[in-house]
Parts: C-alpha cells; sequence; structure tokens
C-alpha cells in the first residue's frame, strides 16, 4: 500500500481541486491510469465534492436575512418602521389602542371559535411538532409561497418578517379548513427552537370586533383577530406576556399590509 | 465607502454558504456572518485596497469562529440534520449520501474542516487558505488529506451498512 504508489498525495489533491497546470494534469491522467487504488480515492473525493455542492450551494440562493444587510441597504425597512409608528400613533389618537387592549373574550361556538381559533390550534398541534416536514414549502422560496397561498386563498398574503423580533420565517402550507375553505399557515422559529405559527383565512366572522383577542386551548396560546373578511391567529405554546408584543407586530404588519381579495 | 458596503452584501451568500457548512445550524451560522460583517465594517480601512476583499472577509470570519471555539469549545456535535439544505429533487440514494456527509463533516476537528470547507467548498487556493487561517501551506495540505480520508472511510463505511438511522 505504500511503495507500489506512483501517485503523490498532495498531487492527487491538487488535481481534485484543480490546481495543476495543464503539463502536470496530463501526467497525472497517465499516472492514474497505473493506479487504480488512487483513481479510486480520486473518484471518492470528486464524489464528495460534488455532494457538498448540492449540499450547501442552495444557501447562495437564499434570500439574505434583513439583519445581515448594512443600514444604507436597509433604508426601505426603516420606512417601513416610521410607517408603522407613525400609523401606531396615529392610530392611538383615534381609539386604536383600545382595539390593542387584550382581553380573554368569550368566543364559545361563535363562528370565530368554530372556524379560526379551532382549526388554528388543530393546525398549530399537528405541525408545530414536525422534525422533518413542518412546513410544504420552505422559506427559501419565500416569494413563491406567498404567491401560491395568495392564489389559493383568493387574497394577497404577505408573510410578516418577524426577524427583529427573533423570529425567522420557516415556510408555510395550506390546509383544508371548515367551511368549504382553505386556510393559509406559516410558521417560524427563533434561536431556541421555539415555534409559532400563523393561521390566516377568510371567512364571515359574526362580531365586528377588530381587537386582538387571546385565548387559550389545550395547553396553547393564541391570539387571534379579525380585519374585515380575513381571520388571523398567531399560535404557540408561550405565555401570553411572552409573545404579545410580536402578536402586535403582525397585527401592525398585516394592517399596514391589508390583504385584498382576488377576483 | 458606500462602494464598500455594497461590496460586502455581494459576498455574503458565500459568507452564509461557509458558515452554514462549518456549523450546522442556520442561526448560529447567520450570527458568525453578522460578527463578520460587523467586524469588517469597523475595520474596513484595515482594508487594503490592492488586496482582495473575500479572502479578507474569509480571514474575519475564521478569526471570530476560533475566538468563538476557544471559548465555548468544539462546536457541538449537530443534533439534527439540516433538512432545509435538502429540497427533495434527489433519488433516495443521493439524500442518503449528502445526509451521511453533513454528519461526517460535522464530526470532522474543527482546524481540519475549516481546510476541507475553504477549498472543497468555497475554492480558494491552498495558498490563499495558508494566508487565511495564518498556517504553512504544508500544514494546510496535511489537514486536507486527513480530512477526506476521514470522510471518505466514513461514508464508504455506512454506504456498506445501510439503512441510515435517522438522527433526530
Amino acid at each position: 500500500m505504500k511503495d507500489d504508489k506512483t501517485v503523490n498525495d498532495a498531487e492527487l489533491h491538487a488535481y481534485v481541486d484543480g490546481q495543476l497546470g495543464h503539463d502536470q494534469r496530463c501526467e497525472m491522467e497517465q499516472d492514474l491510469d497505473n493506479d487504480p487504488q488512487a483513481r479510486e480515492k480520486l473518484e471518492a473525493y470528486q464524489d464528495i465534492n460534488q455532494a457538498l455542492h448540492r449540499l450547501y450551494d442552495p444557501v447562495l440562493e437564499e434570500n439574505i436575512p434583513a439583519r445581515l444587510l448594512p443600514t444604507s441597504s436597509r433604508k426601505h425597512r426603516y420606512l417601513v418602521a416610521a410607517a408603522s409608528l407613525f400609523f401606531f400613533i396615529f392610530g392611538s389618537l383615534f381609539g386604536w389602542q383600545a382595539r390593542l387592549n387584550l382581553d380573554l373574550a368569550d368566543t364559545r361556538s361563535s363562528s370565530t371559535d368554530l372556524n379560526l381559533v379551532q382549526p388554528a390550534v388543530f393546525a398549530h398541534s399537528v405541525y408545530a411538532v414536525e422534525v422533518a416536514h413542518p412546513v410544504e414549502v420552505s422559506a427559501r422560496q419565500h416569494k413563491q409561497l406567498d404567491k401560491w397561498l395568495s392564489r389559493r386563498l383568493k387574497t394577497t398574503l404577505t408573510a410578516p418578517d418577524l426577524t427583529r423580533d427573533g423570529y425567522q420565517l420557516i415556510g408555510g402550507r395550506l390546509l383544508p379548513s371548515t367551511e368549504d375553505r382553505m386556510a393559509a399557515q406559516y410558521m417560524y422559529e427563533n434561536h431556541n427552537g421555539n415555534r409559532i405559527t400563523l393561521y390566516v383565512r377568510r371567512g364571515k366572522w359574526d362580531h365586528e370586533s377588530t381587537a386582538i383577542n387571546y385565548s387559550q386551548q389545550k395547553g396553547y396560546s393564541m391570539f387571534y383577530w379579525t380585519e374585515d373578511d380575513m381571520g388571523y391567529a398567531l399560535t404557540s405554546v408561550l405565555k401570553k406576556d411572552q409573545y404579545q408584543n410580536l402578536a402586535k407586530e403582525v397585527y401592525k404588519q398585516m394592517n399596514l399590509n391589508p390583504a385584498k381579495p382576488l377576483s | 465607502m458606500k462602494k464598500f458596503e455594497n461590496q460586502l452584501v455581494e459576498y455574503i451568500p458565500r459568507l452564509r454558504r461557509y458558515a452554514r457548512a462549518l456549523s450546522h445550524n442556520p442561526y448560529a451560522a447567520d450570527d458568525l456572518v453578522q460578527d463578520t460583517l460587523e467586524r469588517a465594517l469597523n475595520k474596513r480601512l484595515l482594508w487594503r485596497r490592492d488586496s482582495r476583499l473575500r479572502p479578507w472577509l474569509f480571514t474575519i470570519m475564521h478569526n471570530l469562529f476560533i475566538n468563538q471555539v476557544r471559548r465555548h469549545g468544539a462546536t457541538p456535535q449537530m443534533l439534527e440534520l439540516d433538512e432545509n439544505l435538502l429540497d427533495g429533487t434527489e433519488s433516495p440514494e443521493s439524500t442518503l449520501y449528502a445526509q451521511q456527509l453533513q454528519l461526517s463533516i460535522n464530526q470532522l476537528p474543527d482546524d481540519q474542516k475549516e481546510v476541507f470547507l475553504l477549498v472543497s467548498l468555497e475554492g480558494f487556493s491552498y495558498e490563499e487558505v495558508a494566508a487565511i487561517m495564518d498556517i504553512p501551506v504544508g500544514t494546510i495540505m496535511s489537514r486536507l488529506s486527513r480530512a477526506r480520508e476521514k470522510l471518505r472511510k466514513k461514508i464508504s463505511t455506512h454506504e456498506k451498512s445501510m439503512p441510515l438511522r435517522r438522527v433526530k
């Protein structure tokens, strides 16, 4: 295994890595014909390189998380932030603050409960625990995900960006819901692996209030609200005060970027 | 100045790819990228215009990474495969192979892992890697050789002892 070796190890690596000159390459190819063991190694190394690129090259196509962009490229984010601040202050002058009062509404047997709260909790309990397939379409294809879900729900949907709150979008899925309707579920995760889901669907809601409500069901907690025919439910296993601000953030973003019915 | 930032943005995808392979945890990886970018912005006056930006950025990342390792010990063993990386269009065999590779890379000592990834994934020349890691080219070569041999042996044993147990 040592002396019959005609190809030297360093050259073999240099060959794999394309770091040999033309002449050296040609010489090497001849040597390899006489050294099946070296050829076997070479092929294994090349397979490894290929698999390595198949594994990690998709990262190059991912959207760059906003927190990594230098401030100049983030200007538009400040505009969004400024607009939401304006909205928040302006809104509160006109009694929007009241809408953000989080009361534990008794919604039992209302259409909101049957068609929003319950299916959202169920969908969360089914998918948030999934290790291998938590989502149907990953956040890597964020734009396609929004487009697809918008088309199926016949409304314009945009997944809220919660990176500033430490939650990254993992992706989403389309779900059958009650009343022959469909729902979209977006899933987010923080660095501790805590997952929250946003369940969105259209429906006829039996109360006009668009306030954020809070509810606890089967060990899950949820903030939910309706806006025109849209219903939103943010579910997690966190305590109320741990993600109240997150719920407000989603609420704000949804108001800034309201879903409009398509067709 | 603005130009520097634009150039920086251009290299973010590559820095993310390397960091992801290094740590196997998307959030920890992006933390490392963020620290690298911050340091690069702070130190931009130290960057010589005539030198290439990419090796310089990877040098910063390497230094941050080894500081991290020194502070917290070796990178933690992966608990779960980074499944986001495989888009499901692969054949079961190549998926299995890729998963095995991911696990085996994670088990390499950090210094070998870095050399292997800088060469094989990022395509740096041996001289560039030597400069980034501030070690002689000879050491680079021996680490690269050891890393590749380990990966080759691990993967070929596993190919024989299929099916692969899933790691959760």
